[in-house]
């Protein structure tokens, strides 16, 4: 993992994991990220990315001061550069970071490598806050043209006595006022409008003015300045224009005895970080080694995408069913309750049939269905009331409106009738895998629409002994080896089997199962025996990826989206 | 596959039940749940979960009938009654209800069975009854009632006393304030009156809602006239039969003037099927069971295997045809029994050409980036006002506001998505592919969309090209014509391939983004799977 290349954004991370140890031996990773914010200053953060077994240890820093140790090193390149520049110093002295240009590196990437070697302990920086001079252009002024006190104090020698009135004609009133202020401190302050020469004063005030200009010229050529100044620099700081002070901090790196220690234990190579295309075409990666890497570091965060956790269940069961030679159907949501319930035998008394468990649709032009289809109904219905050969039927009212009622389909076994009247003459296996709707309020367990997983097998050979045999099958494709079959009640198949399977020791009904009636049959002339079983995907995905709330499938955070684990 | 039908359930404490039971038939309450596939909870209170198949077991004496049956070889070949004389009229037979059966329980003080009797009516009139809509049972102490009985109507401005109260009220009253009163009255009306049963002393019940107080049970009850009501005359009389079921199940005499257990189908009791159905057994369940196997599994499920004919004991309603013979000869042989044998399918597996496309569609929208989403087909009002509406198909019984509409279009689904993930990180690309109402049928449509700060047409406008080009060399075309509500003039249009349209594209406006409380930019294409599929091939 390369670290350190962190610094020429203004804000951006790296990060790299150390193995600590604590001093009570329980041993944690830790992750450290190392940014600069927008000041500039440099942060460090520490992430603990395995659980901490101690659960007390709430005062991070005073524990991570206390406890902690760095134990492994690993040294960039770049630190390594840095480190040998510091190593071959002759003097100890703490150095400024712009001071280190002789080792090649750029200012970020001494900034970047200081603070990591900081980290491991082989450097100390620290922060130093210097001043700095400039000239303003008074200043520059002054220096080529002589002070304006310096011009007034010759004035005054020469003619002994001037009058103020005189000077400002001469020198002009901002200079004058200037001059007089400054000569009027060294004892030449003007008498009745009058200044009047004093050859001792003049004397030691002329030195003044020599080190006024030594100040300057100091300045000027960017040398520092001696406490000796210490006055005059701030006569002249007060004086507009002539000097400037501007504040710097400074950073200032000093090897450690480990940072020594590791120069002579390590004899420092150059080595390989990055692969650069540089690199690789100049040759260098012939002779110079590639830095190995913490192999178990974090690795640079992406956003994966992929299917939908729910698509990656439906695949998988429509492989299954597609192998052992199933085709597969499709249908409408919306289906007419002719289809959805009296094609399989549902009576129109059933309570599956009530407004509190199957959404109604209203529609506004009336909905016309085939003469073919009318015809259909009534058949259905007669089975209802009167049955068909040996089997005697419920004995109950039927009514062609109430079969074409609209709903939003309960099952998807409409679909396995439409297929199988299709193909009435034909052995075959049909499957799906698509959504049915019931009347219910949405919440953590429940929801409004799901996916049915639903098969059948129209065969001679269909009975309870294949359909036993299939559901294994089926079962163990999905996970579950071992499944038992209680007795159920479907009103569309007799014998009825549920599924039973074993999730953490506990059992769970997965599914029904059963072998359709011939009330179902017959009416449409299908002419074999049809096995048929189905079950809920949902319930199946609620297992599969661990959830504790089935909304989450359907109104789902993207970043679960982005990491969900998918059941292979 | 896979419903689940209403259960019933049955409950007492295990006291009560341990002593109707009898403490032999009590603990194998556990093991016959294998054969008839209930659920049981034991604790201080017995629960026992029914399928709604089997309204003959729902009471702890006909379920001790049950399992007695099968495990203690109690046989009944014959169930007798006598035939006495009911003087009955019946007033209302060009009514809504017009049936009315009646029939007379003789024996010892009922005690503390009543209420497990009680329940038992309640539930077959609730289940098999249907809510007491097709049929309902009344039970009455026999000895306060003198004949001849009449089943009539009368005024709601007349009085009557409730079983559960002491005083006579008017019944207009009653049906506003008494809680059955109150549940049932529709059931109970007959134009602008009340259906009414009578004997020479006045009204002994309002069926199907109440009961009088004279003629009320209880524990020191001995004779007991039941008599059912019905809007369905089959109906009604499943309920007579399974009535007769319980008291038969207490050794009770049964006196019948109708002689309903000896009139086609039933004789003695019990409905014959042939014999040779037998031999089919073996077929259907799919493993060798000899012949007297298969006796000895009907005889313990209720059968009567006699003089060369199958019984069907006249309680088992649910009992049809044949195949429900299978299924209770298969419980009784248990399920665990049944060796398995493989089926081979004599076809090649062929997958729906739509999800063929929808999967190939899915692996082009991965491989720009996208995530794959899913939501809800059922939605709100707000979501539905962006897409073409439909011709007025609507849900009609929704349950909740949220949940009230058929969506007709994905994107605003979409807009939802990125509301919920707002704070998530970004960009946020995603996709779906699902079943949308359109303006004449359900249409299978595919919408993708980005939310991300940096965003904009030519974004939405690249990534529908480069998923063009994975489909189609043919030419396609932004008409930015026809205004489209939610996209910004200028800014998206409709897709054109060969002059089809397919789809539309774009930025979304503002003030629907503020809508959805979004913060970004949001550009969206949502085309229709079976247009595209046509429109390339």
């Amino acid at each position: 993992m390369e670290q350190g290349n962190s610094f020429h954004k203004d804000v951006q991370m790296t990060n790299i994991t150390y193995e600590l140890y604590l001093r009570k031996k329980y041993k944690i990773n830790v992750t450290c990220f190392n940014y600069k914010n927008l000041n500039g200053r440099c942060t460090t953060m520490v992430l603990f990315s395995s659980i901490m077994k101690n659960k007390k240890l709430l005062n991070f820093h005073k524990f991570f001061k206390q406890n902690i140790i760095f134990q492994t090193v690993e040294i960039s390149n770049n630190e390594a550069k840095l480190l040998y520049f510091l190593s071959q110093r002759d003097n100890s002295q703490p150095i400024s970071i712009e001071e280190c240009g002789e080792s090649n590196l750029t200012q970020e990437e001494i900034r970047s490598a200081s603070s990591w070697l900081k980290m491991k302990g082989m450097v100390d920086l620290s922060e130093v806050k210097e001043v700095k001079y400039e000239l303003g252009d008074e200043g520059k002024i002054y220096l080529e043209n002589g002070f304006p006190e310096e011009n007034l104090l010759s004035l005054v020698k020469d003619r002994g006595e001037v009058s103020i009135d005189l000077v400002m004609k001469i020198m002009g009133d901002s200079n004058a006022r200037i001059a007089i202020a400054q000569i009027s401190k060294f004892g030449f302050a003007p008498i009745k409008g009058k200044i009047r020469w004093d050859a001792d004063k003049g004397e030691i005030f002329k030195e003044e003015i020599e080190r006024r200009r030594q100040v300057l010229k100091l300045i000027e050529a960017g040398m520092p300045l001696d406490k000796l100044f210490e006055t005059t620099l701030q006569n002249l700081l007060k004086r507009g224009d002539v000097i400037y002070s501007r504040k710097k901090t400074r950073w200032n790196l000093s090897i450690t005895e480990k940072g020594r220690e590791y120069t002579k234990s390590s004899p420092i190579k150059l080595t390989i970080g990055e692969l650069t295309p540089q690199i690789l075409l100049d040759g260098s990666w012939k002779t110079a080694e590639f830095r190995k890497y913490e192999l178990n570091l974090q690795g640079k965060q992406f956003n994966r995408v992929g299917r939908h956790p729910l698509k990656y269940l439906i695949n998988e069961i429509r492989e299954i069913f597609l192998q052992l030679g199933f085709t597969e159907m499709s249908g409408n949501y919306i289906e007419s309750t002719g289809w959805n319930m009296d094609s399989l035998f549902i009576p129109q008394d059933h309570p599956a049939r009530d407004m509190q468990d199957t959404f109604y649709i209203a529609s506004k032009n009336k909905i016309t269905f085939s003469k073919d289809e009318e015809k259909l109904f009534k058949k259905f219905g007669s089975v209802q009331k009167n049955g068909i050969r040996g089997y005697r039927g419920y004995g109950v009212d039927w009514h062609l409106n109430e079969s074409e009622k609209l709903v939003l389909r309960t099952h998807t076994t409409p679909n396995t009738i439409r297929y199988l009247s299709k193909y009435k003459e034909i052995e075959g296996g049909y499957f799906s895998v698509e959504k049915v709707f019931r009347h219910e309020s949405v919440d953590w367990k429940h929801l409004a629409e799901f996916h049915q997983i639903e098969g059948a097998v129209h065969s001679k050979d269909t009975s309870l002994a294949t359909l036993k045999w299939f559901l294994k099958y089926f079962y163990a494709q999905l996970g579950f080896e071992d499944i038992r079959l209680v007795p159920s009640y479907y009103p569309y198949t007799e014998p009825s089997m549920d599924v039973i399977v074993k999730i953490n020791g506990k059992d769970v009904e997965l599914g029904g199962s059963g072998i359709f009636r011939p009330e179902v049959l017959k009416p449409l002339g299908i002419k074999y025996p049809v096995m048929a079983w189905g079950m809920g995907l949902e319930r199946l995905a609620l297992i599969y990826y661990g959830l504790n709330d089935l909304r989450q499938l359907y109104e789902s955070d993207i970043d679960w989206l982005r990491n969900f684990k998918i059941k292979i | 596959m896979g419903d689940e039908y209403k259960m019933v359930v049955i409950k007492a404490s295990s006291e009560y039940v341990k002593n109707i039971m009898g403490k032999e038939t009590y603990d194998k309450i556990e093991e016959f749940s294998k054969v008839i596939g209930y659920e049981y909870e034991f604790g201080e209170e017995v629960r026992i979960e029914f399928n709604p198949d089997r309204p003959d077991l729902f009471s702890f004496v006909t379920l001790a009938d049950a399992i007695k049956k099968f495990y203690y070889n109690k046989r009944d070949e014959t169930y007798n009654f006598s035939s006495g004389n009911m003087d009955i009229s019946n007033e209302n037979n060009k009514s809504g209800r017009p049936f009315i059966y009646t029939f007379i329980a003789k024996g010892e003080r009922i005690g503390e069975l009543l209420n497990d009797l009680i329940d038992f009516h309640e539930s077959i009139s609730d289940n098999v009854g249907r809510r007491r809509t097709k049929a309902a049972v009344g039970l009455h102490d026999y000895d306060t009632i003198t004949q001849p009985l009449k089943y009539g109507s009368t005024d709601l401005k007349g009085e009557f006393c409730p079983y559960d109260e002491d005083k006579e009220r008017k019944l207009e009253e009653i049906v506003l304030t008494h809680e059955k009163g109150k549940l049932f009255i529709d059931l109970a009306k007959t134009g602008n009156k009340v259906y009414a049963l009578e004997d020479v002393n006045g009204i002994i019940s309002i069926p199907p809602m109440l009961n009088s107080r004279r003629t009320r049970v209880n524990t020191s009850t001995k004779n007991f006239l039941v008599d059912i009501t019905a809007t369905n005359g089959e109906t009604g009389r499943k309920l007579k039969l399974l009535s007769m079921y319980y008291f038969n199940s207490l050794g009770y005499e049964l006196i019948d003037d109708s002689g309903i257990l000896d009139a086609p189908p039933l004789k003695q009791g019990f409905e014959s099927m042939g014999m040779e159905n037998v031999n089919k057994v073996p077929k259907v369940i799919g493993n060798e069971i000899a012949q007297k196997d298969i006796y000895d599994y009907l005889r313990k499920m209720g059968y009567r295997v006699k003089d060369g004919t199958i019984g069907i004991p006249f309680y088992r309603i649910d009992v049809m045809g044949f195949v429900d013979l299978v299924e209770d000869i298969s419980k009784a042989r248990g399920y665990d029994k049944i060796s398995e044998k493989e089926i081979k399918l004599k076809a090649f597996g062929s997958a729906n050409p739509h999800k063929k496309f929808s999967n190939i569609l899915s692996e082009i929208m991965i491989g720009m980036g996208f995530q794959e989403i899913m939501s809800f087909f059922i939605t709100n009002s707000k979501n539905v006002e962006f897409g073409r509406q439909s011709r007025e198909l609507k849900i009609m019984n929704p349950k909740s506001q949220d949940f009230s509409q058929l969506r007709n279009s994905i994107f605003p689904e979409m807009l939802e998505f990125f509301q919920r993930n707002l704070r998530r990180s970004y960009p946020q690309r995603i996709f779906e592919i699902g079943r949308i109402l359109g303006e004449e049928n359900e249409e299978e449509h595919m919408a993708f969309a980005v939310a991300d700060s940096k965003n904009g047409y030519s974004y939405i406008k690249g990534y529908l090209e480069t998923f063009l080009k994975a489909l189609t060399q043919k030419n396609y075309f932004i008409d930015g014509s026809n205004l489209i509500k939610v996209i910004i003039n200028g800014r998206g249009g409709t897709i054109l391939i060969d002059d089809i349209c397919v789809g539309f594209i774009g930025e979304i406006l503002p003030e629907i983004l503020l809508n959805y409380e979004l913060a970004n930019p949001v550009t969206v294409a949502e085309i229709d799977v079976d247009k595209l599929f046509s429109a390339i091939s």
